[in-house]
């Protein structure tokens, strides 16, 4: 895994509120 | 949407829902507000810098750059273990598939569902170009019989099981919809 991908995965985790597990979901905006 | 409607047992499987797009923090803000996902956090990443480029979702050529609609699933530790990349923004894998890999990595249950967000941040009266949830009846009612219309016309088997496929997307939204606001 690159440096950057994983940087993005600590990022997700930054975001949750507990230390469980993320389901990310990705969207293309509101509009 | 459909997502919100199985939220319990995505939290009895030890997740939680983070939701991730280029708009700014207010849009994000007006659509937590407007939408019935009260335990979704709504991420924030102009540019996909820091998640959805790096993570190979993101789409430089369209509309100055946007997500890539998908699902994935992070372990407690980060480790990616569930990805479905939808062919097109309609497209999401079905909910099972998503619990399953949940539920496969076998954690305890959250002890409260998480709250979602952002909250605290001031939505103007005058935000333009978003979708109304009055809309979603309509939208989605309108994508199935769209699709059941053209299903009809189509005789490739192939080519009508693509036209099943969106029927049962509109399908899976309008029950989600009815569940989440009956709540």
């Amino acid at each position: 895994m690159s440096e950057s991908t994983s940087s993005a995965h600590s990022e997700i985790l930054r975001n949750r509120q507990g230390d469980g597990a993320v389901l990310l979901m990705t969207y293309r905006g509101d509009w | 949407m459909r997502l919100a409607s199985v939220s319990d047992r995505i939290h009895a499987a030890g997740a939680e829902v983070l939701a991730v797009s280029v708009d700014d923090e207010v849009r994000q803000a007006g659509m937590f507000a407007r939408w019935p996902t009260p335990n979704v956090r709504y991420v924030s990443d102009p540019g996909g810098e820091r998640i959805l480029r790096p993570i190979g979702l993101f789409d430089a050529e369209e509309r100055g750059g946007i997500a890539l609609p998908a699902l994935v699933v992070l372990d407690s530790d980060g480790s990616e273990v569930y990805r479905y990349q939808g062919r097109d923004f309609a497209d999401r894998t079905h909910d099972d598939d998503v619990i399953d890999a949940l539920v496969a990595l076998d954690l305890p249950e959250l002890s409260e569902p998480p709250a979602g967000g952002p909250t605290g941040v001031e939505v103007p009266d005058d935000l333009d170009r978003f979708f109304k949830a009055d809309h979603l009846l309509p939208y989605f009612r309108g994508n199935r019989f769209g699709a059941v219309a053209i299903g009809g016309r189509i005789e490739d088997r192939e080519l009508r099981g693509i036209a099943r496929e969106h029927r049962l997307m509109a399908d899976g939204i309008l029950e989600a919809w009815k569940a989440v606001t009956s709540n």
